[in-house]
């Protein structure tokens, strides 16, 4: 994980720095390189939901953690380098960083009776949320005349996430102990890598032969095993973006 | 001599329970002159008392003990009164008025009137003191020997002491002739008898308190803290505890290691004191025994058998009472939920009524009816005036009225016992599901005693054999008329000058005596099941057996309201030397209060007095 945020950058160098200019005549730019710029927006969220346990008056008691990741906004930046006039091959990194909230759910035991928990509920806000990823795409262009560019890409994400979860509560209750409310939360940081994927389709108008814009339509995803102390959880990274922004190319 | 002439100087607190009490009227108890069972609730009655009560309180025959705010019924007061005489208070002599912004609802309870006697004692409290350690051994506990107005049965009264003494006994003392005129065991006793193995093996929670090297017993958690004591069979250690001043040391405390505990007397007292605990804080909002938040102190390992009892302060521990458990001979502890249940209900019904009327329920013969002149005892007839019964090596003579037998029975004693009953009960459903099975709730008392076996029944109190006896076993009683009375013989003085008289355990069955085992303190627990039979009935409803009368309970669902009619009456009305029908009366005008005259719940309870024979 760490290791491939370390490349990343290194790739991405490389890949332009490699880029030669052949500029074909739909006015994509053979064996030159290209830079994209964007700002989007995540439509997917990727709502996850963790119970543990916990031991509490002797008895074993469990609480829910519906955590609520809302879409929100990415950057993102990218280039690769035309192969051909139809295909070229690129990089990209996407961040997504957003603040969010888990609903907790907790069954807590009884001080003085087995098997009548306690129901106690509350929501734990700010927990933090981030994305990083970074997509290897392979592209097939389509020119539309001398200025309009369609790309059709796809390829391999790896991707970190980081997740602040709840791993304990505590709680407020008096005699006869039959209700108990919600206290404070315990979070810590979790993170995690995997592999998965991305496609899209890119739109992109030069008002130039090196600068224009474009519209970026993207889908991906990847399943990611988050760890932090003796925590582990399973969540899906990615999701439907869309973003535009300025196309560079030379 | 006469029979008016032999019974004035009688000196035990005699009532006629025979009385027929309307239900909603003041009325004397006719059979004790000067005895007047108050009960008013019509508008025309109230207003007679109210202009009574306030005229006895300008005259300083009544003093108002407490007034305090309904913890049930918001803009209610209940004022508890204490009747006295040239300020000397008079023993049972109380009132409880409850009014509804001013204006009274009820007023029940005991007046006695003419007493004119000298109130100048012919021994002072220093030498009643004296004269009881000699004849007792024990020592004085708690306040020096205080007078009282006595009531005779023939409407005479004496004064007297009332001292509490070191051996567990109140003592009421002549304060002209130093003759005890009536004692009072301060041990309420819930017995058990039988044989079983083991608990139930059933795991619970326990509240606990840690310290150095382990964890004891000591509940903290809850308003009212819960102590659980271990005397390890220590005898010595026992009457540590219960003796004023009742100092525990580090080593009374059940303790364990790792606060796995494995000890069944110990677990099921702890836990059991702290569902009752539970259990009158949500059910009946009453919070610990004294609603005071009292700490709970409970002795298990005691060495008692068939056993457990409540003594109320100012012995046990730290002078607080305690509950004491023993085992069955089989040695299952005496420790499940409903005996648990039922011994602290005895420090509830103690603790309400010492802070409303400054003493508890008072322990009191009644007088039920007189009997024949002449009985057969075992193919022998005896004449009651040529009668006498032996009682721990003494021959005693019997106690006879015009040459008839006196049948007595302390209601006071049963009515404590019959509410413990009913709450042991309460506490089971409240805890437990229904059902007929182990650790199940039912209208049965210490059914879960392994090898034992209910006790008493209040839902077929006569399926249940309350003793045996020579003419075969007799049954607990479902209707005030089946009510046990005793035969009452002359435990101080003579046939001409009766003092102090004793329960015989010679019951009347048609013309013949059947002997039983015991008197029981005059059937506290054996006529205990007539009130707990009208609980029962309140609720589930159902034809009682004896009188055929049908009660529309107000089912299961609603029990609720019956428990908190019956504890209303118990904690905020009953007076301290009730009848069972003042007791029956008390009870209907909770669910009154409570509820409304033509609720449910005060029909249910109407219905289920009269199917048991203490309402008309």
């Amino acid at each position: 994980m760490t290791r491939l945020l370390n490349l990343t950058p290194i790739v991405l160098i490389a890949m332009l720095a490699s880029a030669s200019p052949a500029v074909a005549q739909t006015g994509t730019v053979l064996g030159r390189g290209f830079i994209v710029v964007n700002g989007g927006y995540q439509v997917t969220g990727n709502d996850f939901e963790k119970t543990s346990t916990l031991r509490a008056n002797a008895e074993d008691g469990s609480f829910t953690s519906e955590y609520e990741v809302k879409g929100g906004p990415t950057f993102d930046v990218g280039g690769g380098v035309t192969l051909s006039r139809r295909f070229a091959i690129g990089a990209g990194l996407t961040r997504f960083s957003r603040s969010t909230t888990s609903s907790l759910n907790g069954s807590v035991p009884h001080p003085f009776y087995f098997n009548h928990p306690r129901t106690v509920t509350g929501d734990v806000i700010g927990l933090s949320r981030a994305e990083l990823a970074v997509h290897v795409q392979a592209q097939v262009i389509a020119p539309v005349g001398p200025r309009l560019q369609f790309t059709v890409f796809g390829g391999p994400s790896f991707f970190k996430v980081d997740q602040e979860l709840v791993t304990d509560f505590t709680w407020v209750d008096s005699y006869p102990f039959d209700e108990a409310s919600f206290g404070t939360a315990s979070t810590l940081s979790a993170d995690g890598s995997s592999i998965g994927f991305n496609a899209g389709v890119d739109v992109a108008y030069f008002f130039t032969q090196r600068v224009g814009i474009g519209g970026l339509f993207q889908f991906s995803r990847a399943s990611v095993e988050i760890e932090g102390a003796a925590v582990s959880q399973d969540v899906k990274a990615g999701g439907t973006r869309a973003g535009g922004g300025l196309r560079l190319r030379f | 001599m006469g029979v008016s002439h032999r019974l004035r100087i009688l000196v035990c607190f005699l009532f006629l329970a025979t009385t027929t009490l309307p239900a909603q009227a003041p009325v004397s108890t006719g059979g004790r002159p000067g005895l007047l069972a108050v009960n008013a609730a019509t508008p025309t009655e109230l207003r007679e008392w109210d202009a009574r009560i306030n005229q006895m309180v300008r005259a300083r025959q009544f003093v108002a003990l407490s007034s305090y705010p309904d913890p049930d019924i918001g803009g209610r007061t209940h004022e508890t009164l204490a009747q006295y005489y040239q300020n000397i208070p008079v023993y049972g002599g109380s009132l409880s008025r409850q009014s509804a912004q001013g204006v009274s609802v009820s007023i029940i309870g005991n007046v006695f009137e003419n007493i004119s006697i000298d109130s100048a004692a012919a021994l002072s409290a220093n030498q009643i003191a004296l004269r009881l350690a000699e004849s007792t051994g024990a020592r004085l506990v708690g306040d020096a020997p205080q007078l009282v107005i006595f009531p005779n049965l023939d409407g005479a009264y004496r004064l007297a002491y009332r001292a509490t003494m070191s051996d567990l006994k109140t003592y009421i003392v002549d304060a002209a002739t130093g003759s005890v005129l009536l004692t009072i065991d301060e041990i309420q006793t819930q017995t058990q008898i039988g044989t079983g193995t083991g608990a139930l093996g059933d795991a619970k929670k326990m509240s606990t308190t840690q310290v150095a090297g382990g964890f004891r017993a000591h509940d903290q958690l809850r308003p009212a803290p819960i102590r659980t004591f271990d005397t390890r069979g220590s005898e010595l250690a026992l009457n540590r505890l219960l003796v004023p001043p009742g100092a525990p040391v580090e080593g009374d405390y059940s303790v364990d290691a790792d606060n796995t505990w494995a000890d069944p007397p110990v677990v099921d007292t702890h836990v059991h004191a702290g569902w009752m605990q539970d259990y009158l804080f949500k059910q009946v909002s009453w919070t610990g025994i004294d609603n005071r938040r009292g700490t709970i102190t409970s002795a298990v390992h005691t060495g008692l058998i068939n056993n457990a009892f409540f003594i109320a302060p100012p012995f046990g521990a730290d002078g607080g009472g305690m509950f004491v458990y023993g085992r069955t001979t089989g040695g299952t502890p005496m420790t499940t939920l409903d005996v648990v249940a039922h011994e602290m209900m005895h420090g509830v019904t103690n603790a309400s009524l010492v802070q409303r009327t400054g003493m508890g329920l008072l322990g009191a013969l009644f007088i039920d009816r007189f009997g024949p002149t002449a009985v057969t005892v075992g193919g022998s007839s005896l004449s009651c005036d040529s009668a006498s019964v032996t009682i721990a090596g003494r021959q005693l003579p019997m106690l006879c009225n015009a040459g008839r037998f006196v049948l007595v029975s302390n209601y006071p004693g049963a009515i404590n016992e019959g509410f413990s009953d009913i709450f042991g009960i309460a506490a089971e459903f409240f805890h437990q599901p229904a059902g007929t099975g182990s650790m199940q709730a039912d209208y049965k008392l210490g059914e879960d005693l392994a090898g034992l076996g209910a006790a008493r029944a209040a839902d077929a109190p006569a399926s249940m054999v309350a003793m045996p006896s020579s003419l075969g076993t007799i049954p607990y009683p479902d209707h005030a008329s089946r009510a046990f009375s005793f035969m009452a013989a002359i435990a101080v003085g003579t046939t001409s000058n009766p003092i102090a008289i004793t329960p015989v355990p010679w019951v009347l069955v048609g013309d013949q005596v059947a002997v039983v085992p015991s008197a029981d303190a005059g059937g506290v627990h054996l006529n205990s099941t007539i009130l707990s039979h009208a609980f029962y009935l309140a609720i589930e409803g159902g034809r009682n057996a004896t009188s055929g009368l049908t009660v529309q309970g107000v089912g299961a669902a609603n029990r609720a309201q019956i428990e908190r009619a019956f504890f209303r009456a118990m904690t905020v009305i009953m007076p301290n030397v009730p009848s069972m029908r003042i007791a029956a009366l008390a009870t209907f005008q909770a669910a009154v209060d409570l509820y409304g005259a033509n609720s449910t719940a005060a029909v249910a309870i109407r219905q289920a007095m009269q199917a048991v024979g203490l309402m008309n």
